[in-house]
């Protein structure tokens, strides 16, 4: 079944349906009951885990054990009224940063069920989301028309730019062992079992993987390599002339560029979202039975990205920031060499060992 | 390093102007630097001080000489009983007043929390500068325990105003020294703890390694003191070479800056130097606190007359910061005539245009703290 078909299906439409109408509602969907639930569970996650870290409480006071936190973080934010006019080159900047990233839901590997585009090169295109984001991210910082700003836009159009070629040969080394760069080819290429995991098969590709996410953490700056926005001589950089609105939107997108990574590091190395045998036998073969388990998918793919997400910031909880000079010779002299002899190893070994 | 600071200097850039502050979250207080920079490498900086100004040394002239002891704790909030200490000590030298051993020893068990309670603060200036909030909590929740003893034997957590001149206000309570006794048993456990998460971690060392490196020339030309100068090799400890309150009884080290992960006088010898110090305090304290003798806490009552006489004293005690001297003048009236301090981080903030300039700005916050400045002790 195609993912049209499923969601004909799934929402009860006719058969006729425009392919752009189903679509749309699908990518709807997909952030009202998937990625904005996900972004406020993963708020949550991580500031009960941190406190527990930290040895402190951490939120408590909305709901029960503080579980309307995000919501009530969202309303505050939202009731805030920005105190000047946005600028044209601001909204201009923010507004294509804002199309390239969200629009990566359509190439999004959630699922077989939700992957609205699966090209020859859908692997691909998470990077030229994350180039567009990185250069309008600069343009942003160097319209604050402050030192914080320019630092901050320069740091991160820097990093961008040297951790995007580790990372990118990372994802090459995935398509290799796949034999492709269709979500669906790696995913097929992959069991459900952590034996049959990409990583797990080829130590070269556990080598990618570790330098995928060494990239990812560069690329979007994400402490403890997050020079570009935390450092406290800049305090703030690009996202200091963010209040109210504008800061709940800036945070959703930091989660989601980060969420984006680590489902694609989860697509590529870990599975993806192969279901186990067992809960394929708990469905029936008939179009019920198997509309339920394209509908399981993302919820493991989800639930493994979610581990690699938590991973990712409590790492960045307990070390110190690094300086960004550190953190591109660290793309450049350590990911990039570590990239290279992971996509020749992988080439060696799909050569060399048998099966 | 060295040569990386070279390549970054011959870089051929318009320079950028940037003033800092005052009030601004990578600054230990309110103070201004005005920045040249080359790219991000820092050319020339100019730093403005005088924005938390209290006229503090006037007031003492119009106090009296007991009335004007809380305004010490002032000098330096953040280890507000040095101020107390030395002004007492000073002003027990002109008028003649001695004060107990109790009291000389609850003086000294006070001063050495302070100092663990001030380096804690200082650690966490380090974290926060670069990043690392899990050890800025854990050194909090350690703080808190001193803040703990501080309430139990002053009923004040910071600024605790608790000498006399004579002695301090009360006797300890009960379990007092016991609960001092737990407190630093459970701090040098939590030592390891620390060095585990941060002190040796590669990337804090990657961050201060080499970084603001203070040479013994530059400990002489500015006349630098406490650990900042220890760090740099110079061993000098006013409790050690002029010993006060209980210090010439107690057995303790003067740690000082090795060199073992970068160059001597760098921030991580500074880091390092003030956590050996922490253990040293432990030391101390442990040590106090089992030898405290009977008898009164203060000599001279609070409703008797002290006769002033004339005369003059200066006297320096080792505070977080280094040696804080002060001088006190009487003509035999209510009060002092003058009072000055000499506070360590005066020439602490004279040495960091020269640390911070060639370095990179991202280093200028780690420079900062971990140079421990009291901007409330310069602007007085």
């Amino acid at each position: 079944m195609s993912w049209r078909e499923i969601w004909i299906h799934v929402l009860g439409l006719s058969p006729s349906a425009p392919e752009w109408l189903v679509a749309a509602l699908v990518l709807v969907m997909v952030f009202v009951f998937a990625i904005f639930p996900f972004a406020a569970l993963m708020s949550l996650l991580d500031r009960k885990l941190s406190a527990d870290l930290q040895a402190r409480v951490g939120p408590n006071r909305a709901g029960r054990w503080g579980v309307l936190q995000p919501l009530a973080d969202l309303i505050k934010l939202l009731q805030k009224e920005p105190t000047e006019a946005m600028g044209w080159r601001e909204g201009f900047w923010l507004g294509v940063l804002t199309l390239a990233l969200y629009s990566t839901a359509a190439v999004l590997p959630l699922g077989s069920a939700l992957v609205l585009v699966d090209t020859d090169s859908s692997a691909l295109v998470v990077f030229w989301a994350v180039a567009v984001v990185a250069v309008c991210l600069m343009f942003l910082g160097y319209n604050q028309d402050t030192v914080p700003g320019w630092f901050s836009g320069t740091r991160l159009a820097a990093q961008a730019l040297s951790g995007a070629f580790p990372s990118l040969l990372a994802v090459v080394c995935a398509g290799l062992w796949a034999g492709g760069f269709e979500w669906s080819r790696i995913v097929q290429s992959q069991g459900a079992s952590p034996g049959a995991w990409a990583m797990v098969r080829n130590p070269f590709l556990l080598l990618a993987f570790a330098v995928f996410m060494g990239g990812g953490q560069v690329i979007l700056s994400v402490p403890p390599l997050g020079s570009g926005y935390s450092i406290s001589d800049i305090k703030g950089g690009v996202a200091s002339g963010f209040h109210g609105r504008k800061i709940a939107f800036f945070r959703l997108g930091r989660f989601y560029g980060l969420f984006l990574w680590c489902i694609v590091a989860t697509t590529c190395f870990c599975g993806g979202w192969n279901l186990p045998g067992f809960v394929e036998g708990l469905y029936g073969a008939d179009k019920d039975g198997v509309v339920a388990q394209k509908l399981i998918e993302p919820v493991l793919a989800m639930s493994k990205a979610s581990v690699l997400m938590i991973c990712t910031t409590l790492f960045g909880k307990i070390m110190p920031t690094l300086r960004s000079d550190q953190v591109t010779d660290f793309a450049w002299r350590v990911l990039s060499p570590l990239a290279l002899i992971a996509l020749i190893g992988t080439a060696i070994w799909m050569l060399g060992v048998p099966g | 390093m060295i040569v990386e600071r070279e390549r970054f200097e011959r870089l051929a850039t318009d320079l950028t102007l940037w003033e800092i502050g005052p009030f601004h979250p990578a600054l230990p207080g309110p103070m201004k630097l005005k920045l040249t920079l080359d790219g991000e490498v820092i050319a020339q900086v100019e730093v403005e001080t005088g924005y938390s100004h209290r006229g503090l040394e006037k007031l003492f002239e119009l106090k009296s000489w007991r009335s004007g002891l809380p305004y010490a704790d002032r000098v330096d909030p953040e280890a507000a009983v040095f101020g107390q200490v030395v002004y007492a000590l000073c002003a027990e030298k002109v008028l003649g007043v001695d004060a107990p051993k109790r009291a000389q020893q609850v003086r000294t068990v006070l001063c050495e929390l302070a100092r663990i309670s001030s380096h804690f603060r200082s650690f966490v200036q380090m974290a926060r500068s670069l990043g690392a909030e899990t050890f800025v909590h854990y050194v909090l929740r350690d703080r808190e325990k001193l803040l703990d003893l501080f309430e139990l034997i002053t009923g004040a957590r910071f600024s605790l105003n608790f000498l006399r001149i004579g002695g301090v206000a009360q006797d300890v309570t009960e379990g007092f020294l016991e609960r001092v006794s737990d407190v630093a048993d459970l701090l040098r456990t939590r030592m390891k703890e620390y060095n585990d998460l941060f002190s040796f971690n590669d990337a804090f060392l990657g961050r201060t390694r080499g970084t603001g490196v203070i040479t013994h020339d530059a400990v002489l030309r500015h006349g630098l003191t406490g650990p900042n100068a220890r760090a740099a090799g110079h061993a000098f400890d006013v409790r050690k070479l002029h010993p006060y309150l209980e210090y010439g009884s107690v057995d303790f080290e003067t740690p000082i800056g090795r060199g073992e992960f970068g160059q001597v006088g760098d921030a991580h010898d500074r880091f390092l130097v003030r956590l050996r110090e922490v253990l040293q305090s432990i030391e101390i304290v442990k040590q106090v606190c089992e030898s405290m003798s009977d008898g009164p806490f203060l000599s001279v009552g609070p409703n008797e007359v002290i006769r002033p006489r004339s005369g003059e004293a200066f006297l320096r005690v080792e505070s977080p910061r280094g040696a804080l001297g002060c001088y006190v003048a009487s003509e035999g009236g209510a009060g002092p005539v003058r009072v000055q301090f000499a506070p360590p981080s005066v020439p602490t903030l004279a040495v960091m245009p020269e640390l911070a300039r060639g370095g990179r700005l991202e280093d200028l916050p780690v420079i900062l703290a971990s140079l421990d400045l009291s901007i409330a002790e310069v602007d007085r």
